[in-house]
């Protein structure tokens, strides 16, 4: 009957430390999804605004993309369709990304100087701006994606390796 | 009564663009047109005087009223800043002032640093064409064709939107080629203002071009045009004549005379291929109909 209960707490053990490691791991594989996402985001905001010059505000309500992006986008639209200059209405909805996603500084960096000038000029000028900031978000995300494998396979194994360790220790 | 309502209703919606902190300086007034330049007060006319309001314009004033008056969204107005307005929904137009950016060939591609703004209220005027319909129409109820001169701001655009609305009441299909979107109002290519229900609006359209298009595309019994001149608008009038379509046009002048001296514009008078001559004045107010009549008789 012991054995049945040792057997059973080392288990928990081994599960709370690992589940713990892949939550940590997770923070990192969510990164560069989400970097991606943005990326698809701005991609289609840019054929938006250099083909089809559609306004800012129907241009950003109609990207429809997963949550926490979605509702930045969503936000910043509601924000311009109330007359909010592009430049304060997103700097606005940004508090919906540093609170929800995993996005990090430099990500957020980027996106904000977008803000600092979306609308503000002809196509030419804009589809400029938006390439610029592409290419960096998708060079943060390329660094993210190596960064995910190491750290993302590290934290799993560290969880599950802690847990084990302790149980040999607790024997 | 009517009119003071519409005024005060386009008054609301333009104010509704205006920065957050100008509003309680501007809700006692009724302007007509409102000009706002970086570090000047900002001016307002109504319809018999000049307030200076005491405002500064700052910069970020001037940001957030080009952001409000384009949805934030410039590009999406890049042929109409070519031109150096946007007209707004309503038909009200707003002119920009900064620094222009030139394409490879010399033309105006844009403005940037712009650095002052001016909204202009548009409104019609139902019936201020009353009072020349009789002349305007032959006896069987079409138009003739028409010239209106007049001085800027003397209210030719106002006339001829009326005159167009009347005619298309009456029955005719009317196009209005409306390069400047002054006569319709169009935002976003539908009419702003009433200009009838028999009528077509090409809208930013040269006039030219949009001339032939009309006769093309939409085969209108009247053509109407404002601010002709140029070389090739006498063209066209001459080809909507040879189809047999009516035109109804303006002219810049303080008075025929005037207008007669300009080159092209003397070539189609001279042939007197305008029937009718309506002459504009600021004398008793905007609008004061100096002379409506045949051409040959004014002269």
């Amino acid at each position: 009957m012991r054995i049945i209960v040792d057997i059973l707490a080392f288990g928990l053990i081994v599960y709370v430390t690992g589940a713990a490691g892949f939550a940590v791991a997770k923070r990192f594989t969510e990164r560069p999804r989400q970097l991606a996402d943005l990326c698809l985001g701005l991609e289609v905001l840019r054929t938006e605004i250099v083909y089809a010059a559609t306004p800012l505000a129907t241009a950003l309500a109609t990207l429809r993309m997963r949550a926490p992006l979605g509702e930045f986008f969503v936000h910043a639209a509601e924000g311009i369709a109330s007359l909010k200059t592009a430049r304060s209405a997103w700097e606005d909805a940004l508090p919906v990304l540093v609170k929800q996603s995993a996005l990090l500084e430099p990500d957020l960096a980027a996106l904000r100087h977008l803000g600092e000038v979306l609308g503000t000029s002809n196509r030419e000028d804009q589809e400029r701006h938006l390439l610029v900031v592409l290419r960096r978000l998708e060079s943060l995300q390329r660094e993210a994606e190596a960064e995910a494998r190491r750290s993302a396979t590290l934290w799993r194994y560290l969880g599950v390796l802690s847990g084990i360790t302790l149980v040999i220790i607790l024997i | 009564m009517e009119r003071d309502q519409d005024l005060n209703r386009a008054w609301t919606s333009l104010m509704r663009l205006m920065p957050p902190t100008w509003s309680t300086s501007l809700r006692s007034y009724r302007g007509i047109e409102l000009r706002v330049r970086i570090g000047q007060p900002v001016q307002l006319l109504e319809a018999t005087r000049e307030v200076m309001l005491p405002i500064t314009a700052t910069e970020a004033d001037i940001e957030h009223l080009v952001s409000a008056c384009s949805g934030s969204s410039l590009y999406a107005y890049e042929e109409e800043m070519k031109q150096g307005f946007i007209t707004l929904p309503g038909g009200h137009r707003v002119g920009f002032a900064g620094k222009a950016m030139l394409d490879g060939a010399g033309l105006v591609r844009g403005l940037k640093h712009i650095s002052a703004l001016c909204l202009r209220v548009a409104r019609s005027v139902p019936g201020c064409a009353d009072g020349v319909m009789k002349e305007v129409l032959d006896a069987t109820g079409a138009p003739h064709h028409t010239l209106i001169v007049s001085p800027p701001q003397a209210g030719k655009t106002t006339l001829l939107r009326d005159i167009a609305r009347q005619v298309s009441l009456l029955g005719k299909r009317v196009c209005i080629v409306d390069e400047r979107s002054e006569i319709a109002g169009c935002y976003r290519g539908r009419p702003e203002l009433d200009v009838g229900p028999r009528t077509d609006v090409l809208d930013g359209c040269p006039k030219a071009q949009g001339m032939l298009m009309a006769l093309r595309a939409l085969s209108p019994q009247v053509l109407v045009t404002d601010e002709i001149g140029r070389p090739e608008d006498v063209s066209a009038i001459l080809e909507a004549l040879h189809a047999g379509v009516r035109v109804i046009a303006t002219a810049h002048g303080n008075s025929l005379a005037e207008v007669a001296e300009r080159p092209h514009l003397s070539r189609l008078l001279g042939q007197s291929m305008f029937e009718k001559v309506i002459v504009l004045s600021h004398r008793l107010g905007p609008g004061t109909i100096e002379h409506v009549g045949s051409y040959a008789h004014h002269r």
